[in-house]
């Protein structure tokens, strides 16, 4: 590549000396020009100094250009400095030993580099070696064929090469030393290399960033064709450390050798990579392509064959790919093989069978242990049956247990071919049918009809972490819809706790797998026995039964955002002192003083005929009611008997947050209570 | 022989003579509005970003009635517009929902960002990466995915509180209004684009 560089320069010294040799062998010599044009460089205010050594061997030449051009090197406007002694030898070869300086030239090319230059015309050849501090490059030519030559380059610093490079790819070499044995060929319609080359801590970047590599070593064969516009290059290398980024690729090479053969081509800033094989022998293995667009984002992909083995696979080669699909912090231990194709519109086919692969994704929300079997899937073709199936499952805290099922992927739609029960808490859940479409972007991903069957609510709620409800729950989901990142509940749940019914309708739940999920839904309360609904919450004991709704909830991050609630007890019953205690710390604390407190001290418990609240929760405020109208505010506790107890809220406009914080602190036992 | 039956009798007298005993309960009453910047400064502060120097915050104002998000709003918004001016930390679901995940993101990838500038504030209400070569290359993908995360929850904000006041119309003045108000409240050391698109350093 460098003799691209120095070629046409040697000739004009040549031409020069021919000329003036004879006639101006002992007088001074001083050429100016304007401009001096051979093909593949240009130079412009040049001045040329000869003059004869004192000893009379040889001449001192000195050229300088302010501007100089080399277009097949990807340099323009550079200032050029030739300077040193011009001789022939006994055995008839001209030889030129000095020092060359350029200024400007990209990557700080040869600022101080010293040259010789041996023309041998009976061997008809023309060597070329050049030095500056530990990098060397040496070149050599035919002198009557000086479109082709053999290259060495050892410890050259990889910016060097940013010109060169910058004539096939928006990127440029960032750091690094290259190491090659290359013949290269000039051609009318480009740059042919082929050859050795060693890499050691190179590092490249292209505008944006999206491409990058660092710190990449390794050797190999190398075969480059910079045509006028597309650029191919052939390689077999084997590559150790470093790491590579290629739009939402990222690798991280280990220590040992990962080999690496590609066929890519380069054009008008798209890459393809046509043929791909990499071999990292504890990790992955895999053959396909790869494309491109101009701005670094993969367009396509297609692996014919891989072979994955985890974690490795994941840490080295996965982490970007799964990270651009919007998961992290995937974990993954087994190993799976197969096959995948990813278009520009999103996957389109794949396939892959695992004798046993354990997964874990959104901090371990959503997870898979003993994965077993195999799935074949492709957008536009029938394919085969499958069994895939697993030892446990974890979705949010609940685990599943075992279950397999048949799969068969027809119309795009991978589908369950027979319905499979999968245990989960004591009891089943039947997915009834299932149909995933890998391929929708947006839109309805997958469906599902479910039912479940005496799931144990004590078990469901440790695994959540609620306080134990009792009772089971069950229901039949007619259908399940993954739409745009959103669960959608078609029928409802039902939950048979506390002797009555919760019944949850219009269920959704948005980006389910992210820090703040959504969930809206419908509530309706039956017949609840508020005796059992107490003791699990230590509010104090109420008896009677509870019915009411809490419709429009919104839940943001599992706290609630909106509501209408409407609590009714209107079947009468008795109220603990502890509760009437908790509902008076709930509403600011020591209310009943004096001989009102003292009565009611007395009494354990008070029978009420009604009980009801409602409360309308919009942002921080809960707008609150009762049972209806009372003296400054509205009446919550209805009593019945003696004493006649009447609760009444005196504050419509609620502090939802406050209110919260002084339940929580009621239902821990440790809230204020009557003096 | 016991007392305690008399006692009780004694009290249930009482009872009777008090007659119904009433529970007056107070609820904690809905606080009044705070500052206008609340989303912005909720977003940043909860998150764990450091507030910004105290010069550099929003002048504390005396509430000022029950609009105070009217002052900053002066600014971009018409006179006879501002009759009815936005409340821009009006509260739904869905921008509580916003909220949450930009605090989040916020106090996860996106402070290391901001912190090392590679990401920066633009002067449309969102967020670009402006530097990705100072990143190192396995946070690259993931940096520009939580920057079209962000940007897809800041579009979908404004819209949403432009539709919470009932004037989706108002969209664009409340993205000014963010633009500038995430400005003011970054910490120093943050980029944010200037009124012609320049970087600048806080």
């Amino acid at each position: 590549m460098l003799r691209v560089s120095t070629r046409p320069l040697v000739f004009v010294l040549l031409t020069w000396v021919a000329l003036t040799w004879g006639g101006a062998a002992h007088a001074g010599l001083s050429i100016g020009a304007d401009s001096l044009s051979v093909p593949g460089l240009a130079m412009t205010d040049m001045q040329a100094d000869l003059d004869p050594q004192a000893d009379g061997k040889g001449i001192s030449l000195r050229l300088t250009a302010k501007k100089a051009d080399m277009p097949a090197l990807g340099w323009r406007k550079l200032g050029v400095a030739l300077d040193g002694q011009l001789d022939r030898d006994e055995l008839g070869r001209w030889i030129f030993d000095g020092r060359i300086r350029l200024r400007g030239a990209p990557g700080g090319a040869l600022t101080d580099a010293s040259v010789k230059i041996v023309a041998d015309e009976a061997a008809n050849t023309l060597a070329i070696t050049i030095n500056q501090d530990k990098a060397l490059a040496e070149v050599a030519l035919p002198i009557d064929q000086v479109t082709h030559a053999q290259i060495t380059l050892k410890n050259l610093p990889a910016g060097w090469l940013q010109g060169l490079l910058s004539t096939a790819w928006s990127g440029h070499p960032t750091a690094g030393k290259v190491n090659a044995d290359l013949a290269l060929d000039l051609l009318d319609t480009g740059t042919q290399a082929a050859g050795q080359f060693a890499l050691d801590g190179v590092g490249f970047e292209t505008p944006g960033g999206a491409m990058a590599g660092q710190k990449i070593s390794g050797s190999g064969r190398l075969g480059l064709d910079i045509g006028r516009d597309a650029a191919t290059i052939d390689l077999d290398a084997a590559l150790r450390g470093g790491e590579w980024l290629l739009g939402p690729l990222y690798a991280s090479l280990p220590d040992h050798a990962v080999q690496l053969s590609l066929s890519a081509r380069s054009q008008k800033g798209t890459l393809g990579v046509r043929r791909l094989r990499l071999t990292d022998p504890d990790a992955l293995q895999l053959e396909g392509e790869l494309g491109f667009d101009a701005r670094g984002n993969l367009a396509q992909l297609r692996f014919d064959r891989f072979n994955a083995r985890f974690p490795a696979a994941y840490e080295r080669y996965g982490k970007g790919l799964v990270r651009s699909w919007g998961l992290s912090g995937l974990q993954a231990n087994g190993e799976v093989a197969g096959h995948a194709e990813i278009g520009p519109d999103g996957p389109t086919a794949f396939a892959f069978q695992t004798g046993g692969l354990d997964l874990a994704m959104a901090d371990g929300r959503l997870g898979v242990n003993g994965l077993r079997g195999s799935l074949d899937w492709s957008a536009s073709e029938d394919r085969p049956t499958t069994k895939l199936g697993w030892r446990n499952l974890q979705v949010y805290r609940i685990p599943n247990g075992a279950a397999e099922g048949t799969w068969r992927s027809k119309g795009g739609t991978l589908a369950l071919e027979k319905p499979m029960a999968i245990p989960v808490l004591d009891g089943d859940l039947r997915v009834l049918s299932l149909g995933w479409k890998p391929a929708a972007a947006s839109g309805e991903r997958l469906q599902t009809s479910l039912a479940l069957t005496q799931i144990d609510m004590a078990a469901f709620s440790r695994a959540v972490g609620w306080p134990a409800f009792g009772g089971t729950l069950g229901g039949a989901v007619p259908s399940l819809r993954y739409i745009d990142d959103r669960v959608e509940l078609g029928g409802g749940l039902s939950l048979n706790v506390f002797d009555g019914f919760v019944d949850i309708t219009g269920m959704t739940l948005s980006r389910p797998f992210s820090d703040a999920p959504v969930l809206a839904g419908n509530i309706a309360l039956r017949d609840l026995d508020l005796a059992r609904m107490t003791s699990v919450f230590d509010f104090g004991s109420i008896t009677g039964r509870l019915h009411g709704s809490i419709d429009d909830l919104r839940l943001v991050a599992w706290q609630p955002s909106a509501f209408k609630a409407n609590l009714l007890a209107d079947q009468g019953g008795r109220i603990s002192q502890r509760a009437v205690n908790n509902l008076t710390s709930v509403g600011g604390g020591g209310i009943a003083g004096g001989l009102q407190g003292t009565v009611l001290k007395l009494f354990k418990t008070f029978g009420y005929r009604r009980i009801g609240l409602s409360c309308t929760l919009k942002g921080d405020v809960c707008s609150m009611g009762g049972l209806g109208a009372a003296k400054d505010g509205y009446t919550i506790v209805e009593g019945s008997g003696l004493p006649h107890l009447t609760v009444v809220g005196h504050q419509r406009e609620v502090d939802w947050p406050t209110l919260v914080r002084r339940l929580q602190a009621a239902t821990k036992g440790d809230g204020p209570t009557i003096q | 022989m016991s007392r305690k039956p008399l006692i009780a009798m004694i009290f249930a007298a009482a009872v009777a003579l008090v007659g119904c005993v009433t529970i007056n309960v107070y609820f904690p009453e809905a606080a009044a509005q705070k500052a206008a910047d609340q989303f912005i400064g909720n977003v940043l502060d909860e998150s764990g970003v450091a507030p910004a120097a105290n010069g550099s915050k929003a002048p504390p104002k005396p509430a000022a009635g029950k609009q105070p998000s009217a002052s900053l709003l002066d600014l971009v918004i018409p006179k006879a517009m501002a009759a009815e001016s936005p409340d821009i930390q009006v509260r739904s679901p869905e921008t509580d929902a916003i909220r949450a995940r930009m605090k989040a993101r916020f106090g996860g990838p996106l402070k290391g960002l901001m912190d090392s500038g590679a990401v920066g504030f633009m002067n449309n209400g969102l967020v670009a990466v402006r530097d990705a070569g100072s990143l190192p290359l396995d946070q690259r993908s993931q940096a520009s995915n939580t920057v079209r995360d962000e940007n897809s929850d800041r579009d979908q904000l404004y819209a949403a509180i432009a539709k919470a006041n009932g004037h989706p119309e108002w969209e664009p003045q409340i993205r000014k209004t963010f633009a500038a108000g995430w400005v003011e409240r970054a910490p120093s050391g943050w980029y944010y684009q200037d009124a012609s698109g320049a970087w600048k350093r806080k």
